[in-house]
């Protein structure tokens, strides 16, 4: 159990996005189709389905790269990784032209508007939840992979 | 003379000490299960993790439209 290390990084670290984005799509038809948000399903998908497990599997690498004395604790590495996700998912849903800023605040699909104002606290949120998913759920992959 | 009173000096510590015994007297693996079982509560989730997870669950509650939003980054 101590040979592909990097490899089983990855897998621990795309488990959680893979399960999670069944149930995102889930939501997102819902959303779309119970509640009439107007959804474009098949261009939201793009960014968790195709991007997000890969990003986090290179995390997990990135982490178990890291020697023990020189990372951070895993909650934290993974609070980090909005840092490089939220721009980047932000710029694919303009290029996807299901983002639009308006004069009151970030409009998603067209429907959802957040205030500029809640967007640091809505930042925080997404920093909270990341370091929750990667301490708890990505930690036990790491520890069933023999990763931590 | 030197060596007949090693000799008789290990002899003596032979007879004064037991003999060492390689193996443990009882099984000490259940003990050992026992105290890991008994350590692990101190690693179950901290208050604050739990007051950060009632923090997220208030934000999405309050703001419910703000899912499809989260959940696109996951």
């Amino acid at each position: 159990m101590n040979t592909h290390r990097y490899l089983r990084a990855y897998m621990a670290g795309i488990v959680v996005p893979t399960v999670v984005v069944a149930f995102v799509i889930m939501v997102f038809i819902i959303a779309r189709h119970v509640f009439h948000i107007p959804i474009p399903i098949e261009r939201v998908v793009i960014f968790p389905v195709g991007l997000v497990p890969s990003v986090f599997g290179l995390w997990n690498m990135f982490y178990a790269r890291l020697s023990p004395g020189r990372h951070l604790p895993l909650g934290m590495h993974g609070a980090l990784l909005p840092l490089i996700l939220i721009p980047l998912g932000m710029a694919s849903a303009v290029a996807l032209e299901f983002l639009a800023f308006s004069s009151r605040g970030v409009v998603w699909f067209s429907a959802i508007t957040i205030p500029y104002a809640l967007l640091i606290p809505w930042f925080g949120v997404v920093v909270i939840g990341y370091y929750l998913v990667w301490k708890y759920l990505v930690g036990f992959c790491n520890k069933v992979l023999n990763i931590a | 003379m030197k060596e007949a009173s090693d000799a008789r000096i290990k002899e003596l510590l032979q007879q004064a000490l037991p003999p060492a015994n390689a193996q443990p007297r009882r099984d000490l693996w259940p003990e050992m299960l026992r105290r890991l079982d008994q350590r692990a509560p101190a690693s179950a989730v901290p208050w604050f993790d739990w007051a950060l997870l009632a923090l997220v669950a208030i934000c999405v509650l309050a703001f419910p439209h703000s899912i499809t939003v989260l959940l696109y980054y996951l």
